[in-house]
């Protein structure tokens, strides 16, 4: 991650100041922070009889969230996901979908333009929607230790089990933090102590 | 100032950490007396009618506390015998004159509780049950003093005719006129306790004058006792110094009231939002605040209730504050 410290404090050692460091804030409005809906992009779509694209969606993404989908039946074909990160860069990803059991994207899409699905097995049917983890604008280290301190609040209130974060230097997609409470509606604010 | 990230398309806004200090002397703990002791009511609206047995059998009218002194120089009472043995009240719109005729031989039909029945439903001419004028009468109170209930049949020969109701008024407090007077220690909420004759708590409301952190002249009607209840109540607005105190009366002079603060400090920001918070006290962290209420357009209404209880030592608050 790239960030710059702007100066130094002296302490009782002159010859070992602190680090003047900053505080950075990522609000969600209470629209962002919407609950995760498991069908809010696609809404119970029967798989084609060929692959087939899909670019019409119930509701646009309300954040750089996870996609979630799952299927009626059994169905362990690739589904493709097209869209674009928090900052604006194209991206995909491909999910093996797990039958009924959901499944949910590693990186986090602020839009998803083009939803591609997997020939179908029998007569099931999928729901693709979005999850409860949120895109950050930042690369972290894999080693904890090397990333800044970070908190969140929901509705101004601290999170007292710390989130959730998952980590990649090189994908800032990948890059997720996950609040111990479930979203619902009310403002998050995460803070980046750097 | 943003702060550049990997996104470049995303900055983030910057805070800039406030901390404020709540001091050892002013984190004292919460008191229910420290602004005055326990202080006696002033007397309810009522009017007193004697009977012409003795000067001591007495009836004594009272109005509710919430009703204040709105009946006084507007209704009086007349106590009168009948013709016959029936109790009667009438009552003029006109006049605002109650009248009470008492039966003429049977002492038990002009008992206070049949008084107080028959008064509370007294319709006067061409008005409405329980309304003389403009007043409602039906939460008044007849009570029996020495042997009214089992010897009044006829008013004592004189004094008894167009008795005006007194008192009610209830009475203001200030810091120059009463020793028992403190400040809060730091802005924080006020808290009135009732006490003394539990019976005779009305359901009233302390209010309450001062000034805000800012130095900004504010008042508040705390939430209204409960009818003989000792509850406390708590105001919603922090105040830095009182400068009086209005103590309305109750439904007797057994009540007390005493004054003091809560463990809810006022703070020098108007939020529209919470910020993010953490308080420690004595230098530990803490858990998040009881109560953190934040209010935009009043600053007296923005306060904290730290977890713990206040205890004389030092409280620190960070926030979290973006830039304007």
């Amino acid at each position: 991650m790239s960030y710059k410290a702007v100066g130094l404090y002296n302490t009782g050692v002159v010859n070992e100041p602190a680090f003047l460091g900053r505080i950075g804030r990522q609000t969600l409005t209470e629209a962002q922070a919407v609950a995760l809906d498991t069908n809010g992009i696609l809404e119970t779509t029967a798989l084609p009889a060929a692959a087939a694209d899909y670019a019409t969606f119930a509701h646009p993404m309300p954040y750089a969230r996870t996609v979630t989908a799952v299927c009626s039946g059994t169905q362990t074909g690739n589904m493709v996901i097209t869209g674009t990160n928090i900052d604006d860069v194209v991206i995909t990803e491909t999910i093996a979908l797990t039958s009924d059991t959901p499944v949910e994207s590693t990186k986090a899409f602020k839009t998803v333009t083009n939803i591609r699905l997997p020939i179908k097995v029998a007569s099931e049917t999928i729901i693709v929607g979005w999850g409860d983890k949120i895109g950050i604008p930042f690369m972290l280290a894999t080693a904890a230790k090397d990333r800044p301190m970070v908190e969140a609040t929901l509705d101004g209130v601290i999170e007292t089990t710390a989130p959730t974060l998952t980590a990649d230097a090189d994908e800032l997609e990948k890059n997720l933090i996950d609040l111990n409470s479930n979203l619902n509606g009310k403002e998050v604010c995460i803070y980046y102590w750097l | 100032m943003a702060i550049q990230t990997d996104a470049v398309r995303f900055p983030l806004e910057e805070c800039h950490v406030a901390r404020m200090v709540i001091s050892a002397t002013e984190a004292v703990a919460a008191s229910a007396t420290a602004i005055m002791a326990a202080r006696a009511a002033t007397a309810p609206c009522s009017m007193t009618l004697i009977a012409a047995s003795s000067d001591n059998d007495k009836l004594t009218i009272t109005f509710p506390a919430e009703q204040a002194d709105e009946a006084v120089g507007v209704l009086t009472v007349s106590l009168v015998a009948a013709a016959d043995n029936v109790l009667a009240v009438t009552a003029s719109n006109t006049t605002g004159l109650i009248t009470i005729s008492l039966a003429n031989s049977t002492a038990s039909n002009n008992t206070a509780a049949k008084i107080t029945t028959a008064l509370n439903a007294v319709t006067p001419a061409g008005g409405e049950a329980g309304l003389v004028k403009g007043i409602d009468v039906s939460k008044v109170v007849c009570a029996a003093v020495g042997s009214w209930d089992s010897a009044a049949v006829a008013p004592k020969a004189t004094g008894q005719s167009g008795v005006a109701f007194a008192g009610g008024a209830g009475e203001t407090v200030t810091p120059d006129v009463d020793v028992l007077f403190a400040q809060p220690p730091c802005p924080r909420t006020i808290v009135a306790t009732p006490g003394g004759t539990g019976g005779d708590i009305g359901a009233v409301s302390v209010i309450v004058y001062g000034t805000n952190i800012n130095d900004e002249p504010i008042s508040e009607s705390l939430p209204a006792f409960a009818v003989n209840n000792t509850g406390a109540k708590t105001g919603v607005k922090a105040f830095k110094t009182i400068t009086s105190v209005f103590l309305p009366s109750h439904d007797g002079t057994g009540a007390t009231v005493s004054l003091g603060y809560s463990d809810s400090l006022g703070l020098p920001f108007m939020f529209s939002k919470k910020p993010y918070l953490r308080i420690t006290q004595d230098g530990a962290v803490k858990a998040a605040p009881t109560t953190f209420t934040v209010d935009a357009d009043e600053i007296e209404k923005n306060i904290i209730d730290p977890t713990d209880a206040l205890d004389g030592t030092e409280l620190c608050f960070y926030f979290l504050l973006p830039e304007a």
